[in-house]
């Protein structure tokens, strides 16, 4: 299966939004790429698609899809993947994501990325959806690791092997989220730095990190939200330079989808991330060097 | 795992949790599977929000909120592109007993969603002059070709003053929209051509026969079938002042000299 279009750069970048479009296109920020969701662009014209198309001839792109519902119990939605395909060749993103999660139901879409079970029979639906997906767009697709706060009886997996076994089964890679990894682990009662060192980390070809919240309808307990409408918190940058650690330089984005800041804002993360990545760098030479 | 069982309880908070799920420490299973229930109604309320910004400003978010939450439950998405949420919530409003007492509401909602749909609708580019030479030439011509428009072209009509509605609230600063609104008399009905230039959806007011006229353009009807729509409803309609907007406005992608002809891009 092949790879889309260019490599990314080994480098920061943001996610695309229609409030930035105009200073993006002014200022042309030196960012290593942008990424947007692809059901934002599934419209026929307007100016989505002509910022887009701007955007697009300066920086490298990547495709992050949230409606497949690749974890679903029902086939997927054929006209959804003709849309992604046609967005897919007019931009020629460097990579397509999606989330190991469902959305749909029963003809319901729910707009939130609903859990699944870590069984052998999700297992083989979830790479079933995931070859179909592959096969449809005629790419190497990356599949994310969710952010969770349910746990289900019939799970037989860590997450960590449930990935990695659908990986080993269907070729895809992985996008590892920072900020869902240390979500979902605190959520469950796990230590993020200890899960992190169980999971095998080779397939993972982008990274993400975003801010979370704790739960705001009852605080009491300990209950972390993936919300995208904060910074990324210090223990979610240290996460990242373990990773960093075990994986060398990854093309990582700032996810910012709520409460948006102002473009520098987001660019100094961006920067953060980058300076961090350099820093990885320095010490896998120093380490080399040394051995 | 049960997806039905799970995907019912996500739009009942009054039903239980559903049964598969574990719970080893924290906080409980009710509190866990709340953050899915609030993460869809909340998400879908903010995609209205988004689509329906002069709704929300006119009956405030408290109410809009509760009156979104009721479409959501009974006109669930069933596509994950969001910008296609909200058709018929216009028509859900007129009908809302809540409502009744902002007899605009709906039509204020019909033209944020006409927007909507105008503002993402597919590009195209407007006829070439040269191509429209001839037929300007020939009155004859002229008055028996058909036109088409811009694909982001449309009519909207409202019993009341929708548009200077919308329209005031298109102002900066809560005094200058209250004071805008002040001097709208409701009962007004108002018609406007919107369309897509620059990048951003315009509206044009137009009268009662004007907007007859590029409603029937917009129904393949020829120029002189236009011309007796706009005329039954006002006999002193003038054909050159709309057509040069329409001109101006670079409405028109394609003309054709006969009803049925193929179209001229």
């Amino acid at each position: 299966m092949p790879d889309l279009a260019l490599p990314l750069p080994k480098r920061a970048g943001i996610g695309l939004k229609p409030n930035y479009f105009k200073e993006i296109i002014a200022t042309q920020p030196d960012i290593g790429f942008f990424e947007i969701h692809a059901e934002n662009y599934m419209v026929a014209g307007g100016p989505f698609h002509h910022y887009l198309g701007l955007i697009r001839e300066r920086y490298p792109l990547t495709l992050h899809g949230v409606g497949l519902s690749i974890g679903g119990a029902e086939d997927l939605d054929v006209k959804h993947l003709d849309r992604l395909l046609s967005l897919i060749d007019r931009y020629q993103p460097s990579f397509f994501s999606e989330h190991l999660a469902w959305s749909r139901h029963a003809g319901i879409y729910f707009n939130d990325l609903l859990p699944v079970s870590y069984s052998d029979e999700t297992l083989h639906r979830v790479c079933k959806h995931i070859d179909c997906v592959q096969e449809h767009l005629k790419l190497k697709i990356l599949i994310e690791n969710p952010a969770t706060y349910l746990e289900f009886q019939d799970s037989c997996y860590e997450e960590g092997d449930f990935l990695n076994e659908i990986v080993k089964r269907t070729g895809c890679g992985l996008l590892l989220d920072i900020n869902n990894l240390y979500v979902s682990s605190v959520n469950q009662g796990r230590d993020p730095f200890k899960v992190i060192e169980t999971m095998t980390l080779r397939s993972v070809c982008q990274m993400h990190l975003a801010g979370h919240v704790i739960d705001p309808i009852d605080s009491s307990e300990c209950l972390l939200i993936d919300n995208h409408g904060t910074p990324v918190i210090d223990p979610v940058w240290q996460l990242y330079e373990l990773a960093l650690e075990k994986l060398g330089q990854i093309p990582t984005l700032l996810e910012r989808d709520h409460d948006l800041p102002s473009f520098s804002d987001l660019m100094q993360e961006a920067q953060k991330a980058e300076h961090l990545m350099g820093a990885g760098q320095i010490s896998t030479l120093t380490m080399s060097a040394s051995s | 795992m049960m997806y039905q069982e799970f995907a019912t309880a996500l739009l009942d908070p009054g039903s239980s949790v559903p049964k598969n799920l574990l719970w080893r420490s924290g906080p409980d299973l009710h509190k866990r599977f709340a953050v899915h229930r609030n993460n869809v109604i909340a998400s879908l309320i903010e995609a209205l929000e988004d689509t329906f910004p002069v709704v929300l400003s006119l009956v405030g978010e408290p109410f809009f909120r509760n009156l979104a939450r009721e479409f959501i439950l009974q006109h669930p998405p069933h596509s994950p592109v969001m910008v296609e949420f909200g058709e018929g919530f216009d028509s859900f409003i007129q009908n809302a007993p809540s409502c009744s007492q902002v007899p605009y509401l709906s039509d204020v909602a019909r033209l944020e969603w006409q927007r909507v749909v105008s503002l993402h609708a597919a590009d195209q580019p407007p006829i070439a002059q040269t191509h429209i030479n001839d037929l300007l030439n020939d009155p004859n011509k002229l008055m028996q070709s058909t036109w088409k428009l811009h694909p982001s072209t449309g009519v909207f009509r409202s019993c009341f003053s929708a548009i200077s509605i919308w329209s005031a609230h298109q102002l900066e600063g809560t005094t200058q929209i209250e004071k805008a609104l002040a001097s709208v008399d409701i009962t007004i009905p108002e018609c406007a051509l919107f369309l897509r230039q620059d990048l951003e959806v315009i509206l044009v007011n137009l009268n009662m026969a004007e907007s007859a006229f590029v409603q029937a353009l917009l129904d393949g009807n020829s120029l002189e079938v236009a011309v007796e729509a706009a005329q039954s409803q006002n006999d002193k309609f003038e054909l050159a002042l709309i057509f040069s907007l329409l001109l101006k406005c670079k409405a028109f992608v394609g003309c054709s000299p006969h009803l049925t002809g193929v179209f001229t891009q």
